[in-house]
């Protein structure tokens, strides 16, 4: 029983990393950095939700996502924007992108502390919370259920925005090679606002989600992050199925191991799988077939 | 012999003149580097954390710490002197705290008050015995430094909580702690106290005090059965494993935790935790629902209703344990001196020192709180969302209420 419901926990867990890790995959496709700052803006989010008791979930979210579209532009302009008018070297702005978005993390986390204390808080959930049997004790609730739903929401408009639309096109190019794309006619800047402000759209629903199931506190900015990032390299973040599986592996194989031999032994286990992966499978189980090929 | 005694008038009326110049002149340079005497405000240091993990906790201790003063400064001061109150914040930062103590040391403190943690108060034990300045803090475990006290609640506290979980029908006490020597801690005073109310103890589980999620801990809680759990660790941590109940279906069990957990913000997260999630609470937060005939009425209720007709927010254990500590250095303050010997020499004395929360005994025989603290000071009290009161749910006299 207890092995069965460990799973089912895992599920949950899995889901919240994998989301965290589709919003961090998204903006490494599209600017080539691996932005640490989606932790903090995904707690931010949160912290925000679970602060907005007066007002109905349904309303509250709306808000949140019509504010995650600035917030991401803002991201952008003292983040990558910003380095980008100053980097000298190519290289240089690599390194220097990832550490600008780790202090951008840090600042969050901060701001979190400032405005918001410590506690841990959770948001109303926008579906009534409640507890659902599945037999043998076992338990799920429904905000387990609605995280898996997001996940599967989450991947579809990444994925629809990223492989099906022009928008996602104009992204890539720009991605690929931004002085062809300038080239053939894309607004290269814009394309890097565009970006932020879908990350700034995904994070806070993220946010919003993640405060109504599992609850946010300043303090979980780093581990959010970090837990995404191991589901990204087991999954990969060439294609959209990457962060997703990882996510959940990260997720189960934490659920797991933590009810037989704790959490430092969870870490240990994790990061063993991460190991594994990138001596296998450098490029995580899910590589871009067309690179494959090409490489 | 008369010119000698024309000179030496002379001689002698200069030197009155002169003298009484110097003294003048020494007696402003004394009460201008701070001395003792005079006019000149009593410093009394405070360091908490008002900002990350234990910033809840710390910012609601300091309010109770600002009333105590307030209260005494309004009333004239000590003596004529006013309480000065220097405060410092380590951001929970442990690495700031010795540093912090060191400029209140600086500055002249007559005694410290806080941190509000054990983990954060061990580290200041040789700062303040080397200095021998007292500090009161709110450490949980017993205080180990020679000029260290404590005004945490500790071992009668916990008798009351194994009564509860037997009351309420357990047939084991399981607990989870924060991994280290908090968890080795709880099982020292749990054991006891389960042993006296004749209760077996159950599953213990040790977890990481920053752990975001304690599902998988909780649910080995479900599969082994456990139906009373004692949750320590911080206010944060007691929200993860009653929201992990809730999500397992475990809310016929009772989850019980330790005052300080107790927070405005704890409260307001709980949800549908609630209703199964007990806190141990001294009697002065629960004033109002204390009967007539408890004889801890008439210490607590002043305090209260004082606090009350200020306008603050619902009182919390952390105010009255701010409160406290306050109470306990004016005290001291004014029954043994002004300087940090005095107040030292009286703690260490053997006196009872009363104040809303406990009668505290610091001397050698008893190192600590009165033996009787438990019982007679504090009650388990569940906190009502929609009504935002607590309801008294055990308070070791009475048979329980119901629920």
């Amino acid at each position: 029983m207890r092995e069965l419901q460990s799973l089912v926990n895992g599920v949950g867990l899995g889901a919240l990393y994998a989301l965290v890790g589709l919003a961090a995959a998204f903006v490494l496709r599209v600017t080539k950095i691996m932005n640490f700052a989606v932790g903090g803006i995904v707690v931010l989010a949160g912290l925000f939700a679970a602060s907005s008791s007066g007002l109905p979930p349904a309303l509250r979210l709306i808000l949140l996502l019509l504010v995650g579209a600035p917030a991401g532009v803002l991201v952008h302009l003292v983040s990558t924007r910003w380095l980008e008018g100053r980097s000298q070297r190519p290289q240089e702005h690599d390194l220097g992108g990832v550490l600008v978005t780790v202090a951008l993390a840090t600042a969050l986390q901060g701001l979190g502390y400032l405005l918001f204390g410590s506690d841990l808080r959770y948001a109303t959930s926008v579906v009534p919370a409640a507890t659902l049997s599945l037999g043998g004790g076992i338990t799920v609730t429904t905000g387990t259920i609605l995280l898996v739903a997001a996940v599967a929401l989450g991947g579809v408009a990444s994925w629809f925005v990223l492989e099906r639309s022009g928008l996602g096109r104009a992204l890539r190019a720009v991605s690929d090679d931004a002085t062809t794309a300038r080239l053939s006619g894309v607004r290269v800047s814009t394309m890097a606002y565009l970006a932020y402000a879908l990350l700034g759209v995904l994070c806070f629903f993220v946010g919003d989600v993640a405060a109504e199931v599992v609850g946010v506190t300043p303090d979980n900015v780093f581990h959010i992050i970090v837990g995404a990032l191991f589901g990204l390299v087991i999954g990969g973040g060439d294609r959209i199925v990457g962060p997703i599986v990882g996510g959940l592996i990260v997720g189960l194989t934490e659920s797991v191991v933590n009810a037989r031999g704790g959490q430092f032994t969870a870490t240990v286990a994790q990061l063993g799988l991460v190991l594994v992966i990138l001596l296998v499978a450098p490029r995580g189980l899910f590589p871009d077939r067309t690179s494959r090929a090409v490489g | 012999m008369r010119l000698v005694q024309r000179r030496g008038g002379h001689g002698g009326r200069a030197g009155v003149l002169l003298s009484l110049m110097l003294g003048v002149a020494m007696l402003g340079s004394a009460c201008g580097s701070g001395g003792a005497s005079g006019g000149d405000p009593i410093k009394v240091g405070a360091i908490f954390a008002l900002s990350g993990v234990y910033g809840a906790i710390g910012t609601e201790t300091l309010d109770g710490v600002k009333f105590g003063i307030d209260e005494i400064n309004a009333s004239g001061g000590i003596g004529g002197r006013k309480v000065e109150l220097e405060v410092k914040d380590y951001r929970s930062d442990q690495s700031h705290v010795v540093s912090l103590a060191n400029e209140l040391l600086q500055d002249g403190v007559v005694a410290v008050i806080g941190p509000e943690t054990s983990t954060s108060a061990v580290v200041l034990d040789p700062t303040m015995a080397s200095a021998k300045v007292p500090m009161i803090s709110g450490a949980g475990l017993d205080p180990k430094g020679e000029y260290s006290f404590s005004v945490q609640p500790l071992s009668g506290y916990f008798d009351l909580a194994a009564q509860f979980a037997k009351s309420r029908g357990a047939t084991s006490l399981c607990d989870m702690g924060i991994s280290g020597a908090s968890f080795e801690s709880l099982q020292k005073v749990l054991e006891p106290a389960a042993a006296k109310a004749d209760l077996p103890m159950g599953t213990r589980i040790p977890f990481d005090g920053a752990a975001t999620s304690l599902t998988p801990q909780v649910t080995q809680l479900k599969s082994d059965g456990c139906t009373a759990v004692f949750a320590g660790g911080t206010g944060s941590s007691l929200l993860v494993i009653a929201r992990a109940m809730v999500d397992l279906g475990m809310t016929d069990e009772v989850l019980m935790t330790q005052p300080t957990n107790a927070t405005a913000a704890t409260l307001d997260q709980l949800g549908p935790a609630a209703p199964f999630t007990n806190f141990g609470l001294p009697k002065v937060v629960v004033a109002d629902l204390i009967s007539q005939s408890d004889p801890a009425r008439a210490v607590i209720t002043p305090f209260a209703t004082s606090w009350k007709n200020a306008g603050k927010s619902a009182l919390t254990t952390n105010n009255a344990i701010g409160y406290s500590s306050a109470r306990i250095v004016v005290q001291a303050l004014q029954g043994g001196g002004q300087t940090a010997a005095a107040v030292y020499s009286f703690l260490r004395s053997g006196k009872d020192i009363p104040t809303p929360m406990l009668t505290y005994n610091f001397g050698k025989t008893h190192n600590g709180t009165l033996p009787d603290r438990g019982n007679g000071w504090f009650a388990f009290s569940r906190w009502n969302p929609t009504t935002k009161a607590f309801e008294l749910t055990f308070d070791g006299t009475t048979t329980p209420a119901g629920g």
